[in-house]
């Protein structure tokens, strides 16, 4: 059974503790009565997968099962996850994968021709054939490709207007999915706030739209909350129906950490529990980590990572699934902490993608992502008070997803760091730019506004923060960002101790952060 | 013949996989038998997940092989049973008949009692591709590692009250739809029977025996590779 | 004003008034000599009239203390009344006054290895001119030829104050000289020595193109005549006993002042001074005008550039400060000798107050270690020791030196161009400077370090010793009076140290910051794709689509294939970007283009794009929003250029020919590479009205070269090895955009992939990872 998360009080005793740092994993001796915020332990994944899915598609919440509103003729779109949402193992079937085959079986069965496959990329980046078939796998993929399988195209010429975001710009979504007569949405989740807006259609919408939407100007003028709300309500007649005809029906999975192998699994096992064998592990880990070059370093990432197991699965009416899932995701919530700590520690891992790393903005914009959302309802960190992140905040790109972010690092930020001015300034030229449009469009570039959404969603945390420290950053880009960086965390504290004094108290945020939300 | 052997052999892909391991076997997995590859290509496909399995084909065999069936009982159903009880998995090849191109001959209704009688789920298995690499006139795999595909169904789970007759024909069914999917694709060998349309490939079929023959060993189509220099 | 006034109200005409010692002698006549009047033979030089090159030589620094001292007015009270300037050159005098009272001529040469025709006309020539145009005016000055001390040649021991002895005729040796020019220019022309230019220019431009090669055969053919025509000068005045052609035609131009002046029954004095250096004290101590003869090697030496040198620690290095041979030549023309009996004095300190080359090391060492000049980043320079080797250790291991880094620039330039092989080029090219300036000087001193002669100066001697005692301070020549190493610390070095500051604290070229591109809709940008916008190649993009269009089963056998021509496309590349694309692009035969399209759009498009360099995106959105017209002009094949067309205007590539669809594995027109990309660019601006000259061109080859010189704003890009040195020398702005930002391993494990997507049926084998906390 799984144990409800605990913090611990360092004393003495405490044995190093494990902090992700980019491609390395340290171990880290905490300073006496920092407190360590644990993780609940992994729920108990499903075992039959099948059974409760096809449960959940049989038996849906507020709707007909799905067989019943799966009709000959009718015009289906089914909507999944990109990559924003981890990719559940290396060796079995996706989690996508395995929904969406039994929701093809119950179509077939239905006599349906006319389906389509959309992933919901909002503004990342297209999914490549490669990505498609990782996700859906092979058989899935191959039977739709290459017409009917495909990624949200954000700047598609041919938009669907559904409705009026409340500035007065016209909400314009995928036009496939506002023709629909049945939009089966596949979502995944893994924590709370991860699960995204109730709304699967603000996942396709066009790229005008996500401007105003996630705009800085917007999410500053009204307060956080109260603009949430607005963005809200103006996509709240989209939640159960896109458009004139197009119903939703979600298939919610909310997903669960969970050890892939015996090489990983003391990374995310309570130190003190630690077994001889364990230890072992970590000090092989810690000299491999050491003396690998930063490239192999990366390929032992993907070695040392978690998979994900599936702890519920829900399907139905999306304005009555969104709660419960909201819900279950809660009880996965790290345990309640007695007051917000003067300093806050994060370990940010990269994600095992084969030959990347995060992005400096990126990493930035995940930690500071979790001042907010993040495995607590309420920030670990005061205000005014300092987080430290763990990560060497590399300069690197990926040459083919990040041509907006190279340039926003290089040109964006080299001249400004404030939301405002960004916003101001740079936006427009960026979005009107017809090479992050072309590269957007037929390679797998994210959008050009991607970044933007990434640096905004930070604004809240850095306005929140007195100090932001990234302990092992590159010198450089962790100034151009605006941060401070220090090579140990001694060095951080002293950092800190400006504003927070000599002796602050400290919590750490022990384990990966599980996944993290999406940025735009 | 080893797993190695068999990836040196042919290039073999698996699918469906996880419908089994997802459950507690044992199972009673129950496969079309177009070539002496078979019985080879599903034990390397399941070495890690069903370890203990014991292969029987309702078609006698031959030879020793037919002689070691017989000294164990094999073909005896309780012989089975007990087997399924101990947690031994059972591969069984159930057609009545071996046809001469490849294709699948009607079930023979055994595999369906046994599963009704012990309640073990049965796995449809559907072989692609073996015939034509090792057709029965061959004693070699054809050069070049041609793809193999094991496709494993959903299990079924028959209980006492079930038809033998309606479990094997949904057996076939899930046969018939994998054999499919190398004309139709995945969704369209799913499709199909929706329309009524024949998805059985071993159903009326007008053609002469040559022209099966041809169609059961022609090279598939759709190069592995975009052929540009020409 | 004391009572002692030598040419009082006499008009005395000056040749070379703008040398150093013209200069000198101009200042102490204008400073000491109120009733002088003068004549100033000087030849306009381009624009600058005779009158204009006169008002700008009175603003140098030798002129400061007298113009401080007589204010604005009188010196334009000089410039108008006391000064007549009349235009000349050399060889060519026209109306010369006739109330001359003397004549100095101090123009000569400065050079002392100038081919030889040069010598003899600047030398020779231009002394003949002079006297015959003062035997035609038909008066009767007092000539005070300059002339050298080293005109007495080669020998041993003590040379006399005398008319020299020899037999040379110097209207043979002239005639001889200037047929010299005829017969090289005519052996010049030859096939052999031609075809040797040619052969010489291919290797290094042979890349640029023919145009560029046949300029540079002529540039070579050039030198090699100048070379020959110094190698002439050289040996001809070794061969009659003399060190250099300046001094063998300065002792020609003795006998034509004898010949021609003495002997007509004139007045002739003849001074000849050895090195002239700074002056002592007049118009102040220090004063001198650029380096002179022994200061490079000072200054080198000061620079740690020496670290030994050829030359006989006693011998005598005969220096003799400026403002003494000023004096004594002044001396000289206020007492003249009588008409046809020439008078000679040697101005020189070696007879009666030697220096010799180990108290000047000496002094050297010890200037420079108190005064050691700084390093642009490590503090300061510590100057060597020497210990006189001798000549022939120095020579040996100089030739050493010399083709050991010829070698290694040789070798650098066919490496691939990265960033280390071009650190490995600028030291290569400092070396070579610091060694060519090395063989400069040990050539150039060592006829003075390791001279055995002493200059006999007891009739200058003499002469001083007439002067006036109180007028000594203000007249007096008397070198026994120089304090070696006072006027070496004190005076000597720091003037030329300063002069080198002066030189070099130039405003060093500072980081060159991006300021944004001048609005222009009359410019475009033009950049080259392979190795500029994209950090690869030809060969690469063809590795990429020839792979992903193999069974994975086939590429060791096509990479073994295409390692083993590597080989034949090198040598190619070498000759001719041209040949090279033709020979490469054989490989495509046989290509079915529909089906490249395709697979460039699926798959390889994307790892075409990966390899783009991001500052390169960024510098075509710069030309864009500056209104610049943005092109890209490769050699590299349409469909290859498919992905990167969005991001230019326009796009100029090659087009491959075909049959049926089939591409037969020829260009269907010549590739627009080196020179045929420069006549295009030329073409293409006049058709559609750009301003070339306000244009850009982004390049990264030598091949490149030619195109690129045609606009006004040429850029090298992570330029290879040869396109390094040519922009270097030419202050072309080079960039340094990032090379590869994904390896090539990735690409391969993309390719892989790649196969997987093809083919719907086998396992990836490079599955997704487990720990995928993707944000993407």
């Amino acid at each position: 059974m799984s144990r409800p998360g605990f913090v611990l009080s360092v004393d003495a005793q405490t044995p190093p503790l494990v902090v992700f740092q980019g491609e390395k994993v340290l171990l880290e001796r905490l300073p006496i009565d920092a407190s360590v915020l644990y993780p609940p332990e992994a729920l108990q994944g499903i075992r039959s997968l099948d059974e409760a899915i096809g449960r959940a598609l049989d038996t849906p919440v507020d709707s007909e099962p799905l067989s019943a509103l799966l009709k000959r003729g009718s015009r289906v779109t089914i909507v999944f996850e990109d990559l924003s949402q981890p990719v559940t193992s290396r060796t079995a079937p996706d989690v996508r994968q395995r929904v969406i085959e039994l929701v093809l079986e119950r179509a077939a069965a239905a006599g349906v021709d006319d389906v389509e496959l959309i992933a919901a990329t909002g503004l990342r980046r297209r999914l490549t054939a490669h990505d498609l078939q990782r996700v859906l796998g092979e058989r899935v993929y191959a039977s739709f490709a290459p017409d009917h399988v495909r990624s949200h195209d954000a700047e598609d010429e041919n938009l669907e207007v559904v409705g009026e975001l409340p500035g007065g710009t016209p909400i314009e979504v995928n036009a496939r999915v506002a023709s629909s007569d049945l939009v089966i949405s596949v979502r995944l989740a893994t924590a709370v706030g991860n699960e995204g807006a109730a709304a699967v259609a603000t996942k396709l919408i066009g790229a005008k739209t996500a401007r105003a939407r996630g705009s800085f100007a917007a999410g500053t003028a009204a307060s956080a909350a109260s603009s949430d709300a607005t963005n809200t309500d103006a996509f709240d007649d989209l939640v159960d129906t896109i458009g004139d005809k197009a119903r939703v029906f979600t298939v919610d999975v909310t997903l669960t950490p969970e050890p892939t192998g015996p090489a990983s699994a003391f990374l995310s096992k309570r130190e003190r529990e630690w077994s001889l064998t364990d230890r072992a592990l970590s000090a092989g880990l810690q000299a491999a980590t050491r003396i690998l070059p930063a490239r192999a370093r990366i390929g032992l990432a993907q070695v040392s990572g978690v998979g994900y197991g599936v702890t519920s699965v829900v399907a139905g009416k999306p304005s009555s699934v969104h709660p419960l899932t909201e819900a279950f995701l809660a009880q996965q919530q790290v345990a309640q902490f007695d007051r917000p700590a003067d300093v806050a520690l994060f370990g940010i891992p990269n994600p095992g993608t084969i030959g990347s790393s995060l992005n400096p903005v990126t990493a930035a914009a995940l930690g500071l992502g979790q001042i907010f959302s993040g495995a607590t309802a309420e920030p670990v960190v005061r205000a005014g008070g300092t987080a430290i992140f763990y990560h060497p905040l590399t300069p690197w790109f990926h040459p083919l997803h990040d041509p907006a972010y190279i340039d926003f690092f290089a040109e964006v930020l080299t001249q400004s760091t404030d939301p405002a001015v960004i916003s101001e300034q740079f936006e427009e030229k960026f979005a009107a730019d017809p090479w992050y449009r072309h590269v957007y469009q037929t390679s797998s570039s994210n959008h050009a506004l991607h970044p933007f959404h990434a640096w905004y969603s930070a604004a809240p945390a850095i306005a929140h923060l007195g100090d932001v420290i990234f302990v092992g950053g590159d010198h450089g880009s962790t100034r151009r960002l605006g941060f401070k960086s220090a090579s140990t965390l001694a060095d951080a504290l002293e950092m800190a101790s400006d504003s927070v004094g000599l002796a602050p108290a400290i919590t750490y945020v022990h384990g990966a952060p599980v996944s993290i939300s999406e940025v735009s | 013949m080893p797993g190695l052997a068999i990836r040196l052999a042919v290039t073999p892909s698996v699918y469906g996989l996880e419908h089994v391991t997802e459950q507690g076997g044992p199972f009673i997995f129950v496969a079309n038998h177009p070539s002496q590859l078979d019985e080879a290509l599903v034990r390397n496909a399941l070495r890690s997940v069903v370890p203990r399995l014991v292969s029987v084909a309702v078609e006698p065999r031959s030879g020793i092989r037919g002689l070691v069936d017989q000294a164990l009982s094999l073909r005896s159903a309780s012989r089975l049973s007990a087997l399924l009880k101990s947690g031994t998995s059972v591969l069984l090849f159930a057609e009545k008949t071996r046809t001469d191109d490849g294709s699948l001959a009607p079930l023979d209704l055994g595999a369906a009692a046994l599963g009704i009688r012990t309640g073990v789920p049965l796995v449809p298995v559907a072989l692609l591709g073996t015939f034509r690499a090792l057709p029965p006139w061959r004693i070699t795999v054809e050069p070049g590692r041609p793809r193999v595909s094991v496709l494993f169904s959903r299990p079924i789970r028959a209980g006492s009250g079930d038809e033998s007759s309606a479990v094997t024909e949904s057996i076939a069914q899930a046969i018939e739809v994998g054999l499919a999917e190398e004309s139709r694709g995945w969704y369209g060998a799913r499709r199909s029977p929706a329309d009524g349309a024949v998805p059985r490939e071993t159903e009326g079929r007008p053609e002469a025996g040559w022209r099966r023959m041809w169609k059961a060993t022609a090279t598939p189509t759709g190069a592995t590779r975009r052929r540009v220099w020409q | 004003m004391s009572a002692f006034s030598p040419l009082e109200g006499q008009h005395i005409m000056l040749t070379g008034a703008t040398g150093f010692v013209g200069q000198a002698i101009l200042e102490k006549l204008l400073a000491d000599y109120p009733t002088t009047r003068m004549t100033l033979l000087i030849r306009p030089k381009g624009s600058l009239t005779g009158q204009a090159r006169l008002k700008s030589l009175l603003r140098k620094p030798v002129f400061s203390k007298w113009r401080e001292r007589v204010g604005a007015d009188e010196v334009e009270r000089a410039m108008t009344e006391r000064i007549s300037v009349i235009e000349s050159s050399m060889g060519s005098v026209a109306g010369l006054p006739a109330d001359l009272d003397v004549l100095i001529h101090s123009a000569s040469t400065v050079s002392f290895d100038p081919p030889i025709d040069e010598a003899f006309k600047t030398n020779v020539g231009g002394a003949v001119g002079l006297y015959e145009a003062l035997l035609a005016t038909g008066s009767d000055p007092h000539v005070v030829h300059v002339s050298t001390a080293y005109v007495g040649g080669i020998t041993k021991g003590t040379v006399v104050e005398a008319s020299l002895k020899h037999t040379i005729q110097w209207r043979d040796e002239m005639a001889a000289a200037l047929a010299a020019r005829t017969t090289v220019e005519a052996s010049s022309r030859r096939p052999e020595v031609l075809r040797k230019m040619i052969a010489d220019a291919k290797l290094d431009n042979g890349k640029v193109g023919p145009h560029a090669v046949a300029i540079a055969a002529e540039i070579g053919r050039t030198e090699w005549v100048t070379k020959r025509l110094v190698d002439y000068g050289r040996t001809r005045a070794q061969s009659v006993g003399w060190a250099d052609v300046y001094a063998f035609t300065k002792s020609m131009s003795e006998r034509v002042a004898e010949e021609l002046w003495a002997d007509n029954g004139h007045r002739l004095s003849v001074v000849r001074p050895a090195i002239i250096e700074s002056a002592l004290k007049h118009p102040f101590p220090g004063w001198i005008d650029g380096f002179k003869v022994a200061d490079p090697l000072i200054i080198a030496y000061g620079r740690g550039l020496v670290p030994e040198f050829p030359g006989l620690p006693d011998s005598i290095l005969d220096i003799i400060p400026v403002d003494i041979v000023v004096n004594a030549t002044l001396a000289v023309a206020a007492n003249p000798p009588a008409p046809a009996d020439p008078k000679y004095f040697h101005l020189s300190s070696g007879g009666r107050n030697p220096l010799t080359f180990r108290e000047i090391y000496e002094n050297v060492l010890k200037y420079f270690r108190a005064n050691p000049i700084p390093d642009e980043q490590r503090g300061h320079i510590r100057t060597p020791y020497w210990d006189f080797p001798g000549a022939r250790a120095i020579a040996r291991s100089l030739r050493t030196g010399e083709r050991a880094n010829k070698l290694l620039q040789r070798t650098l330039l066919r490496l691939p161009s990265t960033q280390t092989t071009r650190s490995f080029m600028r030291q290569a090219s400092a070396r070579q400077t610091d060694l060519e300036l090395l063989r400069a000087y040990s050539d150039l001193y060592q006829n003075y370090t390791q001279a055995e002669i002493i200059y006999d100066d007891s009739r200058t001697a003499a002469l001083n010793d007439t002067l006036p005692p109180d007028a000594r301070q203000k007249f007096g020549f008397d070198a026994t009076e120089i304090d070696w190493d006072n006027y070496l610390q004190e005076v000597h070095f720091p003037a030329v140290t300063t002069l080198m500051r002066t030189f070099s604290s130039r405003p060093r070229a500072k980081a060159q910051v991006d300021k944004p591109l001048p609005q222009n809709p009359e410019a475009a940008a033009f950049f080259d794709l392979e190795g500029t916008v994209l950090a690869s190649n030809i060969v690469e993009q063809y590795l990429w689509v020839r792979l992903a269009s193999l069974d994975r089963a086939k590429w060791p056998q096509e990479l073994a294939n295409l390692f083993g021509s590597l080989p034949k496309y090198l040598a190619a590349d070498r000759r001719d970007r041209g040949e090279f694309i033709r020979t490469f692009y054989r490989r495509y035969e046989g290509v079915d283009e529909q089906a490249l399209r395709q697979l460039i759009h699926d798959t390889v498009g994307d790892v075409l794009l990966q390899r783009i360099r991001p500052e390169a995106v960024r510098q075509i959105r710069k030309h864009r929003e500056a209104g610049h017209r943005t092109i890209l002009v490769t050699g590299a094949i349409d469909v290859l250029v498919e992905p990167f067309v969005t991001l230019f205007d326009e796009v100029v590539s090659s087009h491959m020919h075909s049959k049926d669809g089939i591409w037969t594995g020829h260009l269907s027109k010549p590739p627009l590479v080196d020179e045929a990309r420069a006549a295009w660019l030329r073409l293409y601006g006049e058709r559609e009205g750009i301003d070339l000259k306000k244009s850009y061109a982004y390049g990264d080859s030598i091949a490149d070269r030619a195109w690129l010189e045609l606009v006004g704003n040429p850029q090298a890009v992570n330029p290879d090895a040869a396109l390094f040195q040519h922009a270097t020398q030419k202050h072309w702005r080079i960039h340094q955009w990032s090379d590869h930002n994904h390896s090539r391993f990735d690409t391969v494990g993309e390719l892989l992939r790649g196969d997987i997507v093809q083919s719907a049926s086998s396992t990836p084998a490079l599955g997704p990872s487990p720990k995928e906390i993707t944000h993407e």
